[in-house]
């Protein structure tokens, strides 16, 4: 969706809120997968998805357009969604190792039998490596993971991250230089 | 690893994409009539709420409305006619219970474990939802005391007479 497509599409919502329904279905899959890469866990995402797009439902005849586009203020409330999410003490990263523990390729089972968790934890069990970044990036800050997480795992530029997050370009960069270093040592010493 | 070789192992990372999200249209129906049960809630109650307040009003400061007293008088009337006479103990009772069942079922989410077994139920925290549930079991109570009251007790007391 380019630009003035959201441009329009915003007078439309405020002009009629069912019109909402467009934004969910063009940024629903997009944004949940990006918090499914950052949480790592089914049922969480769905959660954090749906907690998403309330907050922008209910907000969105107060957003104007400034700086940012709609899109990336679906990913500003996700990634504060997200950050809230880690805040909470019990859901602390651990499930990310029952995760693991539990592999599925143990239990192939019919496609038409598996709830659509057990597809979705299939589908990150298909991606090791990426599960070992994802897992070591939940031991850095915040600020790192943020970062991290939009530039490698969403391929974001330096300046869609750094509207998405309202930082300077700049500390953007300097995050991204200090958070690969942190996560390269976190990993080297994890293996 | 080396730093540029570890920057080139992240940029190249397979990432998991997940295309089939099957949830995603039951979140939308019930993100977009969200407001819709609150709405239709409010409307629902509003005029019992109207009713239990003028009854307030009459009964404990005195103060007694032409409007209120026609209106009762009008419910008296529709009282004598068998096919009317449910007009007002469903908008009354009636209005109150659907807003009670339509506010509920958007609050709450059950989901059935297959694997554990377990009946998982969960309680989304709408402010203004949980407000119109409390607000017509209160309704619905103080006219099912109201009925108890004028048709058994009532009846209990001339019985004894």
């Amino acid at each position: 969706m380019t630009v003035d497509e959201e441009r329009l599409l915003l007078l439309e919502i405020k002009r009629d809120l069912k019109n909402f329904g467009i934004l969910f279905d063009t940024w629903y899959k997009p944004i949940f997968n990006y918090i499914f890469r950052r949480v790592a866990d089914y049922d969480s995402s769905r959660d954090i998805a749906s907690e998403t797009f309330l907050k922008a439902y209910l907000n969105i005849n107060s957003f104007t357009w400034k700086r940012i586009s709609i899109s990336s203020w679906l990913y500003r409330i996700a990634t504060n969604e997200i950050n809230l999410y880690y805040r909470k003490a019990k859901n602390y990263p651990v499930s990310l190792d029952k995760l693991l523990n539990t592999s599925m390729f143990d239990r192939p089972e019919p496609e038409d039998y598996l709830t659509e968790k057990e597809l979705f934890d299939k589908e990150l069990n298909l991606h090791i490596k990426f599960l070992e970044v994802q897992k070591n990036l939940t031991k850095l800050d915040l600020k790192y993971q943020e970062v991290l997480s939009l530039r490698y795992f969403e391929k974001k530029t330096i300046i869609e991250i750094s509207d998405i997050l309202n930082k300077k370009e700049g500390t953007v960069k300097s995050l991204l230089s200090r958070g690969i270093n942190k996560l390269r040592d976190s990993i080297n010493t994890a293996t | 690893m080396k730093e540029d070789k570890f920057e080139k192992h992240l940029e190249d990372l397979d990432v998991p994409q997940i295309n089939d999200i099957r949830h995603q249209q039951i979140l939308k129906f019930t993100l977009l009539n969200s407001r819709k049960s609150s709405q239709i809630g409010l409307a629902f109650i509003v005029i019992p709420c109207l009713f239990l307040f003028m009854q307030f009003i009459k009964e404990w400061s005195g103060l007694d409305f032409h409007f209120f007293s026609a209106i009762e008088a009008f419910m008296s009337h529709l009282d004598k006619i068998p096919v009317l006479k449910w007009i007002f103990p469903i908008v009354l009772m009636g209005l109150p219970i659907v807003t009670i069942i339509i506010n509920s079922l958007s609050i709450v989410h059950f989901h059935w474990d297959k694997i554990s077994k377990e009946l998982l139920i969960s309680l989304k925290f709408k402010l203004f939802n949980i407000i119109l549930i409390l607000i017509s079991i209160i309704i619905v109570l103080v006219f099912l005391f109201y009925l108890v009251h004028e048709n058994i007790y009532e009846q209990i007391l001339r019985s004894l007479d």
